[in-house]
């Protein structure tokens, strides 16, 4: 019996997860919620962080009815996301390692998404569409490494949609793409935006500018409503993300797609997706906010993964990073 | 080097223990701006001192600043959790 | 071969003139039938309707693509650059007709195999050279005359006569292919480099950086006289790449 706990602080979201041998026993979190038009800053996140961390530790041990002794080894988000608020809970997790002596473990985030997907849905060898505020990367394993096929070659999607909201003044209770997502529900009126694919590559910037620009003055003139335009935003730029991901797949001859990261609780983009694997005999692996959006199970989950093939972080190197690629990571636990 | 800014900050802590926790968990990090500011901190058994030199009064005062808030977040998960 | 669905071959048994045709591989965005037109062996891409897409949103990027993708390789074959010859299209049902290249096999394939073959260090080393020289010269001049492939891979150049010394290289695949100007040429021509630099890493991860110095060397002699600004651009998207804050 292996049980990890993992510490996730990368961005706006606070969360301890414990996680024994594929079985999530807790799984709290917090989220940093800032008001309409405003996105979240370093330090104010980090304080949040500060603020919840061991509140959250304690609900996860009460939860998972374990002491801390059971504990095998504290994983922590060691990047890529903010410098500050990454520090807040790698200081944390440092403590507790030495208070508890337990060995630390420094996981990728994105690694984290992916093999929480991977637990969550069983699938075997997908090809991934990772989707955040931060990240798009349309993901593959080969060879010990996940390989980034495709990615944006500016802004992520995440990024581009919660910028929309901004604009908007939607909410960010509970998230802004969340509040992009019902208002498309009910726009009708399909505009066309800039589509940009290139290669495997996809680019939001100029996309994002035009709708910026044009969006207030066609609300304005009465020419399309809020909704019209969210839900053209969305049918655009989901059908970019599913694109590179099918041009990967046919790539790779892969039969399986897995959506994670925060984007990735979007059942528009999840339905889009689920409609190109149809076409093509593949099938779609998704899960939902529970572990879409940043949580610490899933850094629980990609540190038991290491911790079982003795990828533990020396003290030296338990420091954070705000730039860490997920093809850097050696994969030492899958074939 | 007489250009430079300093700052010296010594804490006692209860035990030798809690210096050597806060000592360790400190120590590991680098400051980011190097060429701007040095960092060192020692552990003497039952008191952690660091010390810097610095370019610029706001770079000073950041990182001090952020040190700070960290002991007070080691030494608040030491209260709670030991 | 895969499994397909075939119920669009309607739309091309309307084509008389081909015959014999049969599907060869479904790709992400085409279907793709060997066959015969006017006696020659060709291929036939079919740019299927997308359902997952909004039909506004579909039919644009496919009437674009086509029209775009039989535009720009008649354009790259009067610059004497190796792409198929455009025999026929259907601009509204999204299929064209292009020449069938014989005895050839995918850049891709072609450096798999070479590497799978175990050379020596220096032989291979040269092998990959003179194969990426001569890719970097024709991207070089696709850019000279201001078309962006937009799909740069290793799959999507041919080499005919693989087993020979003296092989072609063949660039296919013009769907994402676009014209630029000279307002935007720079950025449009690094993010075309990025592109095919990107795809090395995730197809030729040993060989990339190799294959990537010499496409560029080829690049320089071909691209025309603002190649210092190109490169300088790449520079510049790379760097976007890495330093986009990654937060979320």
């Amino acid at each position: 019996m292996v049980t990890i706990i993992g510490f996730e602080g990368s961005a706006n979201k606070i969360g301890v997860g414990i996680i024994r041998d594929g079985q999530v026993l807790a799984n709290p979190r917090h989220t940093y919620v800032t008001p309409p038009g405003q996105g979240f800053m370093p330090s104010e996140t980090a304080k949040h962080h500060k603020e919840h961390i061991l509140s959250l530790t304690k609900q996860a041990l009460e939860e998972a009815k374990i002491t801390w002794q059971e504990i095998d080894a504290i994983a922590y988000t060691k990047g890529p996301g903010m410098g500050a608020p990454l520090l807040t809970v790698a200081i944390v997790a440092r403590t507790l390692a030495q208070l508890w002596q337990k060995p630390i473990i420094g996981v990728n985030h994105c690694i984290g998404h992916i093999e929480m997907g991977r637990l969550i849905t069983s699938a075997e060898n997908p090809t991934v569409l990772y989707v955040s505020g931060g990240n798009t990367q349309v993901i593959s394993y080969e060879n010990k490494r996940y390989r980034i096929f495709g990615e944006t070659i500016d802004i992520a999607v995440g990024n581009c949609l919660d910028r929309f909201a901004r604009v908007l003044k939607l909410s960010n209770d509970p998230s802004p793409g969340f509040n992009i997502e019902q208002m498309a529900k009910n726009g009708s009126k399909y505009l066309e935006l800039p589509y940009c694919v290139k290669g495997m590559d996809v680019s939001f910037s100029g996309l994002l500018s035009f709708i910026e620009q044009r969006g207030p003055k066609l609300v304005e003139q009465k020419k399309y409503t809020p909704e019209d335009l969210c839900y053209s935003l969305q049918e655009t730029v989901f059908a970019m993300l599913v694109e590179i991901t099918e041009r990967a797949m046919s790539h790779c001859n892969s039969r399986e797609v897995l959506i994670v990261g925060g984007v990735g609780c979007n059942l528009r983009l999840q339905e889009m997706m689920r409609k190109m694997c149809e076409e093509r005999n593949a099938i779609l692996f998704a899960t939902d906010d529970r572990f879409c959006i940043d949580n610490g199970a899933m850094i629980a989950q990609a540190g038991y993964e290491m911790f079982k093939v003795g990828m533990v972080t020396p003290w030296e190197k338990t420091t954070i990073t705000q730039r860490f690629r997920t093809d850097q990571v050696e994969i030492n636990w899958r074939k | 080097m007489n250009d430079l800014l300093t700052a010296q900050l010594t804490i006692p802590f209860s035990c030798q223990k809690h210096a050597k926790i806060v000592y360790e968990t400190l120590r590991v990090d680098q400051e980011p701006r190097k060429n701007l500011i040095k960092r060192e901190i020692s552990l003497n058994p039952s008191s952690v001192t660091v010390a810097w030199w610095a370019k610029e009064s706001r770079i000073l005062r950041v990182s001090v600043q952020s040190i700070i808030d960290h002991i007070h977040s080691i030494l608040t998960t030491i209260h709670q959790f030991e | 071969m895969e499994s397909v669905d075939n119920s669009n071959l309607a739309n091309l048994s309307n084509l008389e003139i081909l015959k014999n045709f049969e599907l060869i591989k479904q790709g992400a965005e085409a279907k793709i039938y060997k066959g015969v037109y006017q006696n020659k062996e060709c291929i036939i891409k079919e740019r299927f309707k997308k359902t997952y897409r909004h039909p506004d949103l579909d039919k644009a990027i496919t009437n674009r693509r086509t029209k775009m993708e039989v535009n720009l390789l008649q354009k790259a074959s009067s610059f004497g650059i190796n792409c198929p010859k455009m025999y026929f299209s259907e601009k509204e049902n999204g299929i064209i007709v292009i020449e069938f290249i014989e005895n050839s096999v995918t850049c891709r394939e072609f450096i798999l195999n070479m590497v799978k073959k175990n050379l020596p260090e220096e032989e291979l080393g040269k092998k990959l050279k003179n194969l990426s020289v001569q890719i970097g010269k024709i991207v070089g001049k696709l850019h000279y005359n201001l078309i962006v492939h937009g799909d740069l891979t290793t799959s999507n150049f041919l080499i005919q006569n693989h087993e020979e010394e003296d092989y072609k290289i063949v660039v296919i695949d013009f769907g994402l292919s676009s014209k630029t100007n000279q307002t935007s040429q720079n950025e449009d021509k690094a993010v075309d480099l990025y592109v095919l630099e990107r795809a090395l890493l995730s197809t030729h991860s040993q060989q990339a950086e190799l294959i990537f110095k010499n496409i560029l060397a080829g690049y320089e002699t071909e691209c025309g006289s603002n190649k210092k600004q190109i490169l300088d651009r790449l520079e510049v998207v790379r760097q976007r790449g890495r330093k986009r804050s990654m937060v979320g």
